[in-house]
C-alpha cells in the first residue's frame, strides 16, 4: 500500500522534471552525434571522389566525380595482407602480454596494506615523465639482440604506466575492501583472491584496458619505424605510411615527380587509408563494449 | 622499498619482522615483479641519456663522454627571444585544451549513460569515438577544406549561424587558432576518452539508483548525486596525469596547422625546438628543452595530485 | 583533450627530436653485426656489401633493377640491400647514434652528421684517384665545385657527390594564362605596373569566358608547409623580389643571398619593404589567393588543375613545368612571364632586374652516398661506387637501366629516355620507380648527349625565358648556401639564431600583406627586432664562409669553366 503510493509519487515528479531531463539528453546526443558524424562523412567521400574537387571545397555532402583509385591503390599492394597479418599477432600477442603483466601489478598496488605501494608508484609515474631518450633505449633494444625481430614489437611497452594507474584507480574504488576481509578470513591468499573475485569483478576495466592496449598496438607506428627495419615483420601502419608517402605529390619541385601525376586521384589515399585501417579495429569494440554496458543496463531496466 | 616501514609492532627483531612481511606481501611483490622488471630495463636502464642536456654530443666517447657545458644548453634557451612566446603559447594552448577538453567526455559520458534508447545509445557511443582513429595528417587536411575561406562548409555554416565573423579567416587569424586547435581536438577525442568514464559508470551499484528512485530524486539528481561521486576518482586521477602531461602539447598537429599568420600564437615548445634541430640536429639543445618541458611537468604533477590528495582523498602516490 | 593513452609512446617520440642522439661508440655491440662479410673471403669469390639507400616513395624494389645488378658484377661485389623510404630522419639518429650502420649509406646523411658523429664514416680521400676510382676522379678534375662540396672543412671526403649537369638554371617558372589575356585583349605584362593591371582585369571580368566574373583568381603561390616557407618555398611569391635587383641563389634559402660579396638578409632589406608594399596593395585589391596562406602543396596543385568543369580559375602562378602544373588539358593555355621590371613610383631600369638562379642546386648535391668506417673492404666497395660515376652507367642511375628499357643507347655518347612501359604513368614517375633517379651518386658529363622526356624538354624551353636575366649572377652576387662550411659550434649559434629569426620574418609578411599590420609604421621595429635575434652573428658566421669558398674557387677554378656554370648552364 505505502509502496504503491511511494512509486506513485515518484512517477508522477519524475514524468515532469525527467522528461524535460530526457529530452534534453536527446537533444544534446542528437547534436554530437551530428558534429561528430559529417566529418566522418567527409572522410568516407572523400576517399572516392575526385581529389581536385575535394580540395577545392566543391566535396560537400555527396560525392564527385566517383572513383575508386584510392582503394585500387591500397588493395592491390600484396604487402597489405602481411601488414594485416603482422598487425593481428602484434595486437593479440601483445595485448596478451601487456593484460598479464598490468592487472596483477594493478592489483597489488591498489592494496591499501601494502605499505611499498606509494614509492613502487612513484617508481612507474618517473618513467612516465624522465626517460633516457630514444637512442640509449634503442642501444638497450640492440643489447638484448632484439632489433628487427617479431618480439620487440610485442614486448615494446609491456606496461603502460598510464593504463595501470587506470586499472588500479578501478580496482581500488569499485570493489569494496569488507570482500577482501571476508576472503581473507575464509584462507584466501592474494592470488586466489585476485583471480576468483577481483578479475571477475573487474570486466569493465578490463574491457578497457585491452581496448586501450589493442588499439595501442594495432596504430603503433613510430616503435615499428625506429625497432625494426624487416619488411617481412611491418605492421599495417608501416605498410599503409609506405603506400600513402607513394601516392602522395611531392612538394620538393625537383622536377618530374608531380609530372601529371595522378593529381586527381592521389589524395583518395589519403582518406582510403583511414578506413582501411580503422574498419577492423572498429569491429572489435562492440564486443567489448557489452562488458561495461552490463551494470549499466541493469540499473536502466531496474528504474 | 619500504620494508623498513612496515609493521608497527615492536619488540620483534629485524630479522623476524621482514619474514612477516615477507609471509604477507610475497606474492603481491611477485605480481609487480615483470613490472617492475620491464620498467628497469626499458626506461630506467637508457635514462643514462638525461646527462646529454647538459654535455656536448660527440659520438666517440659516447653520450657520457662529451664536454661537460653545464647550463650552456638551458641558456641558449632561456636567453632566446622566442623563450617566452613559445612559453606562453604552449601554456594557453594546453590549459585551454584542459578547461575546455577535460570536461568534454565526462559530460558526453554522462549523457550517453542517461540515453534510455539502446540501439540510439549504441550507435552515438560507436560513433563518436571513432575520430579518434583519424591520423593528425587527415586531420589537418580536413581543417583546411571545411575551414577554407569561402569555400570550407563547415567555416561557411559556422558564419551563417553568426558563431563567426563574416569577414574572418578562420585558417589565418592568429587569435582563431588556439579555438580551432582545442575544439578539433576535442572533435578527435572526446569519444575515445569518455570510454572509461563510461566503464566507471557502468560499475555503479545499481542499488544506489533504488534507493535514490525511493527518495524520490529526479534524473537530475540522481546523475548529480550518485553518478558523479561515483566517477569522482577516475576523474581526479586523470585531472592529475593531465595536468603531468602540461607542457606536452603534441608537436604534429600544431606544426600541420602553422601558418605565417597564425605564427604567433602556434609557435610553441616542441616546434621550435623543431625549427632549431631542422638543418642539424641539436641534440644537446633538444634534450635540455626538453627537460625542462619535463620538469615542469613533473611539478604539475606533484602539485595537482597534493590537492588532489588534500581536496577528494584521491591521489595517485 | 590529447590523447593520454598514448603520452608515455608520444612523449617518447616528441624526445626522438629532443633527446635523441645520445650514442655511445665504446659500447660497439650494435654495430659489429652490421658489417659482416668484407674482404675475408676467399679470392675469386664476390665481396658482400650491405648497403642501405633512402629511397624516394616511388621506387621500386633495387634488387629488380637489372643496371644495378650488372654493376654489382662488374664490381665483383654482392650487395645485400635495405631500402627505406619513409622517415628517415626520425630513424637516422637512433641508427647513426647506436653505430648501427651497413657498409654503405646512399642519400642518408648530410654535411654536419660527419661532425657529428664523427668516426662513424671514413674519410674517402685517399681512395680517389685516377687508377682506382677513375670516374670519381674525373668528375673531380672536370667539375671542380664537386670536389669543393663533397671536402670538409678540414680536407676530408667522406660523402660522394653527383653532378647531373641537364638540368636548367632555374626551378621555377611563372606562368600567365594567354587565353585569357588574348580575351581580355591584354599583353604579356613586363613591368610591375602593368601586371597589377593585367591582375586587375583578370579579377574584375570573365577571364575564362565562363559567365562567372567571380571565379577567377588572379595570383597564386605556395607558401604552406612549415620551416620558413615564404622564403624557401620554390613557388612562393618571394621569386619577384628579383626585380628588385636582389640575386637569390639555390630557392633563396631563409632570405640569404650574396650582393658584391657581401652576404645581406633581404628581409632586412629597404628592397624588400618595397616589395612587401607592392605585394599587400595586391592583396587589398583582391589579386592574390586568399587561401594560398593554409593551402599545403597538393591543395595548391589543384587549383591549378581548373574547376569541375575544365575552366582554368588561376590567372598567374609559379611552377616547375607546364604539364606537371596544369595537366595536359590546360597546359596549351599557359605562357611563362619574363622577369618582371620594377617600376612603382620609379623609373623602369632603377633597379637591375634577376630571376633566381638554382642551377648548383638542381644539379649537384653532396652526400649521395658515404662508407661507413667499419667496413671491412673500402678498396672494393670504392671500385663498386665508382661504377655510378662511369658516363654510361650515370645515365642508367638517373632515368634507369638499358636492359630494363629505360634508356637507349643511341650512340657512343648519346642516350634517349624511353617512353615508360607502363602507359598510365608519366615520365618522371617512371624515372623514380626504376632507377635512383636525383637520389643516387652519378656523374652526367656535360657533353653527354640526352633526348629527354617531353615535360624536360618543356621545362628547358620555358627556361629559355630567363637566359638573359640569369646570365646576369656574376661569382660574387651567387651564394650557394650547400657549399659553405661550418664548425659544430657555429652550426650551433645558426640554428638557434636562424630559428628566432624564423619565427619573427617568417610571421611579418603575412601581416603586412594581409594589411594587418602597416608596413610603414612596423618596419623599423621590425627591423630592430630581427637585428636582436641575432642576425648580425648570422651573418658574420655566414661571410666567413663564403668568403672561405670564394677564396677554395679561385685556386680550384684555374683554368676550368665551372664557375659560370650558371650561364652554361642556361645555354644547355
Amino acid at each position: 500500500m505505502t509502496k504503491t503510493a511511494v512509486k506513485n509519487r515518484s512517477v508522477k515528479c519524475s514524468s515532469w522534471s525527467d522528461r524535460i531531463f530526457g529530452a534534453a539528453v536527446m537533444i544534446l546526443s542528437i547534436m554530437i552525434f551530428l558534429i561528430i558524424a559529417y566529418p566522418l562523412w567527409f572522410v568516407v567521400i572523400a576517399s572516392i571522389s575526385n581529389s581536385n574537387l575535394v580540395n577545392l571545397g566543391k566535396v560537400t555532402f555527396w560525392p564527385k566525380d566517383i572513383r575508386f583509385y584510392g582503394y585500387e591503390q591500397i588493395l592491390q599492394d600484396a604487402r597489405i595482407w602481411k601488414g594485416y597479418a603482422n598487425t593481428i599477432l602484434y595486437v593479440v600477442a601483445g595485448t596478451a602480454l601487456n593484460m598479464v603483466i598490468t592487472m596483477p601489478a594493478a592489483y597489488a598496488l591498489s592494496r591499501k596494506d601494502f605499505k611499498a605501494r606509494n614509492g613502487v608508484m612513484f617508481y612507474f609515474v618517473f618513467t612516465m615523465f624522465f626517460s633516457g631518450g630514444l637512442v640509449p633505449t634503442y642501444m638497450t633494444v640492440s643489447a638484448l639482440h632484439l632489433i628487427s625481430t617479431r618480439t620487440i614489437l610485442v614486448v615494446f611497452v609491456a606496461i603502460n604506466t598510464y593504463n595501470l594507474i587506470i586499472a588500479r584507480t578501478f580496482i581500488q574504488n569499485s570493489i569494496p575492501d569488507d570482500l577482501y576481509e571476508a576472503a581473507v578470513l575464509d584462507g584466501c591468499s592474494h592470488f586466489t583472491y585476485f583471480m576468483k573475485v577481483v578479475l571477475p569483478l573487474s570486466k569493465a576495466v578490463i574491457s578497457v584496458l585491452i581496448l586501450y592496449y589493442a588499439v595501442f598496438h594495432w596504430n603503433d607506428y613510430f616503435n615499428a619505424l625506429i625497432y625494426n627495419s624487416k619488411q617481412d615483420n611491418a605492421p599495417l601502419q608501416i605498410v599503409l605510411r609506405d603506400i600513402l608517402l607513394l601516392n602522395q605529390a611531392f612538394a620538393s619541385g625537383n622536377g618530374g615527380v608531380q609530372g601529371g601525376y595522378g593529381q586527381s586521384s592521389a589524395d583518395q589515399v589519403k582518406y582510403a587509408v583511414i578506413i582501411v585501417s580503422t574498419l577492423p579495429i572498429l569491429c572489435v569494440y562492440p564486443f567489448i563494449q557489452k562488458y561495461f554496458e552490463k551494470g549499466v543496463m541493469i540499473g536502466a531496466v531496474k528504474g | 622499498m619500504g620494508k623498513n616501514r612496515e609493521t608497527g609492532e615492536t619488540g620483534l627483531n629485524a630479522g623476524e619482522r621482514m619474514k612477516r612481511y615477507w609471509a604477507h606481501n610475497w606474492q603481491l611483490w611477485l605480481m609487480l615483479l615483470p613490472g617492475i622488471i620491464y620498467i628497469f630495463v626499458f626506461c630506467y636502464v637508457p635514462m643514462y641519456g638525461v646527462q646529454l642536456a647538459f654535455r656536448d654530443y660527440s659520438f666517440t666517447s659516447g653520450i657520457t663522454g662529451g664536454k661537460w657545458e653545464g647550463f650552456k644548453y638551458f641558456r641558449q634557451y632561456f636567453e632566446s627571444p622566442m623563450f617566452i612566446p613559445t612559453l606562453r603559447n604552449t601554456f594557453i594552448i594546453a590549459l585551454t585544451s584542459i578547461v575546455v577538453g577535460f570536461p568534454a567526455p565526462i559530460i558526453l559520458a554522462m549523457i550517453i549513460n542517461q540515453i534510455r534508447n539502446t540501439k540510439w545509445k549504441k550507435i552515438v557511443q560507436t560513433t563518436v569515438y571513432i575520430p579518434y582513429f583519424i591520423s593528425v595528417v587527415v586531420l589537418v587536411s580536413m581543417i583546411n577544406i571545411l575551414f577554407a575561406n569561402d569555400s570550407g562548409v563547415v567555416g561557411n555554416f559556422l558564419k551563417a549561424i553568426h558563431l563567426v565573423g563574416q569577414d574572418i579567416n578562420i585558417l589565418g587569424k592568429e587569435s582563431a587558432f588556439v579555438p580551432l586547435y582545442v575544439l578539433t581536438g576535442v572533435w578527435q577525442s572526446m569519444g575515445w576518452n569518455s570510454i572509461i568514464f563510461i566503464a566507471a559508470l557502468s560499475s555503479v551499484d545499481t542499488q544506489l539508483y533504488d534507493a535514490c528512485k525511493i527518495d524520490g530524486a529526479n534524473r537530475w539528481q540522481t546523475m548529480w548525486n550518485i553518478d558523479f561521486p561515483a566517477i569522482l576518482p577516475t576523474i581526479m586521477i586523470l585531472l592529475i596525469l593531465n595536468m603531468g602531461n602540461i607542457l606536452n602539447v603534441g608537436f604534429d598537429k600544431v606544426f600541420l596547422m602553422q601558418n605565417s599568420l597564425n605564427l604567433g600564437a602556434s609557435q610553441v615548445i616542441s616546434t621550435y625546438v623543431y625549427t632549431v634541430g631542422i638543418k642539424s640536429s641539436q641534440f644537446s639543445f633538444g634534450a635540455a628543452v626538453g627537460l625542462f618541458n619535463t620538469a615542469i611537468n613533473f611539478v604539475f604533477l606533484l602539485l595537482t595530485n597534493y590537492l588532489s590528495k588534500k581536496a577528494t582523498g584521491t591521489g595517485l602516490m | 583533450m590529447k590523447k593520454k593513452f598514448l603520452s608515455v609512446i608520444l612523449s617518447a617520440a616528441m624526445l626522438a627530436g629532443t633527446l635523441a642522439g645520445c650514442g655511445s661508440a665504446s659500447s660497439g655491440t650494435a654495430g659489429s653485426d652490421a658489417t659482416a662479410g668484407g674482404s675475408g673471403a676467399a679470392s675469386g669469390e664476390k665481396t658482400k656489401l650491405k648497403a642501405l639507400f633512402i629511397a624516394h616513395p616511388l621506387t621500386e624494389d633495387v634488387t629488380k633493377m637489372k643496371w644495378l645488378q650488372e654493376m654489382e658484377d662488374k664490381a665483383g661485389v654482392d650487395v645485400e640491400w635495405e631500402v627505406i623510404r619513409a622517415d628517415w630522419d626520425t630513424v637516422k639518429s637512433t641508427r647513426f647514434a647506436s653505430g648501427d650502420i651497413p657498409d654503405l649509406v646512399f642519400n642518408g646523411t648530410t654535411d654536419s652528421d660527419y661532425t657529428q658523429y664523427n668516426g662513424l664514416f671514413a674519410d674517402l680521400t685517399q681512395y680517389i684517384n685516377a687508377t682506382d676510382t677513375p670516374n670519381i676522379q674525373a668528375m673531380f678534375d672536370e667539375e671542380p665545385d664537386t670536389k669543393i662540396l663533397a671536402t670538409t672543412p678540414e680536407g676530408q671526403i667522406y660523402g660522394l657527390p653527383k653532378f647531373q649537369g641537364k638540368w636548367p638554371a632555374t626551378n621555377t617558372v611563372m606562368f600567365i594564362n594567354k587565353t585569357w589575356l588574348d580575351n581580355l585583349g591584354l599583353k604579356v605584362p613586363t613591368t610591375y605596373t602593368e601586371f597589377e593591371n593585367v591582375l586587375e582585369q583578370f579579377k574584375e571580368k570573365d577571364a575564362n569566358g565562363n559567365g562567372d566574373p567571380n571565379d577567377e583568381i588572379p595570383l597564386d603561390y605556395n607558401a604552406y608547409g612549415g620551416n620558413d616557407a615564404f622564403f624557401n618555398s620554390a613557388y612562393s611569391l618571394t621569386n619577384l623580389i628579383g626585380s628588385l635587383g636582389i640575386q637569390t641563389t639555390d630557392w633563396g634559402t631563409d632570405a640569404y643571398f650574396a650582393e658584391d660579396g657581401k652576404i645581406r638578409n633581404y628581409a632586412v632589406d629597404e628592397r624588400y619593404k618595397l616589395f612587401m608594399k607592392y605585394i599587400a596593395d595586391l592583396y587589398s585589391k583582391g589579386l592574390i589567393d586568399e587561401n594560398a596562406l593554409t593551402n599545403d602543396y597538393s591543395a595548391f596543385q589543384s587549383l591549378s588543375r581548373g574547376d569541375e568543369s575544365g575552366n582554368a580559375v588561376v590567372g598567374c602562378v609559379f611552377g616547375w613545368e607546364e604539364t606537371d602544373k596544369f595537366g595536359n588539358k590546360l597546359s596549351s593555355q599557359y605562357v611563362p612571364v619574363p622577369a618582371l621590371d620594377y617600376d612603382i613610383d620609379c623609373a623602369k631600369g632603377t633597379y637591375d632586374t634577376r630571376w633566381r638562379n638554382d642551377y648548383t642546386g638542381l644539379n649537384m648535391s653532396g652526400n649521395r652516398v658515404c662508407i661507413s668506417s667499419k667496413c671491412k673492404n673500402i678498396p672494393a666497395a670504392m671500385k663498386f661506387l665508382d661504377q655510378f660515376y662511369d658516363s654510361t652507367n650515370s645515365v642508367q642511375v638517373l632515368f634507369g637501366g638499358i636492359t630494363d628499357k629505360c634508356v637507349e643507347k643511341t650512340g657512343d655518347n648519346s642516350f634517349k629516355v624511353c617512353d615508360p612501359l607502363d602507359s598510365t604513368v608519366d615520365a618522371g614517375t617512371w624515372k623514380w620507380t626504376n632507377a635512383f633517379a636525383d637520389n643516387g651518386p652519378m656523374y652526367i658529363r656535360r657533353d653527354t648527349q640526352i633526348d629527354m622526356a617531353p615535360d624536360m624538354d618543356n621545362a628547358l624551353k620555358e627556361r629559355e625565358t630567363y637566359a638573359d636575366v640569369l646570365a646576369k649572377a656574376s661569382e660574387s652576387d651567387t651564394y650557394p648556401q650547400m657549399f659553405m662550411k661550418y664548425s659544430a659550434d657555429d652550426l650551433n649559434t645558426l640554428a638557434v639564431t636562424q630559428a628566432n629569426i624564423t619565427s619573427i620574418i617568417d610571421n611579418q609578411w603575412s601581416l603586412w600583406m594581409t594589411g594587418e599590420q602597416d608596413i610603414d609604421s612596423t618596419w623599423d621595429a621590425y627591423v630592430k627586432s630581427v637585428q636582436d635575434a641575432g642576425l648580425d652573428t648570422v651573418l658574420q658566421i655566414r661571410q666567413k664562409a663564403f668568403d672561405q669558398y670564394l677564396q677554395t674557387m679561385k685556386t680550384a677554378s684555374a683554368g676550368s669553366s665551372a664557375s659560370g656554370s650558371a650561364s652554361t648552364a642556361a645555354s644547355n
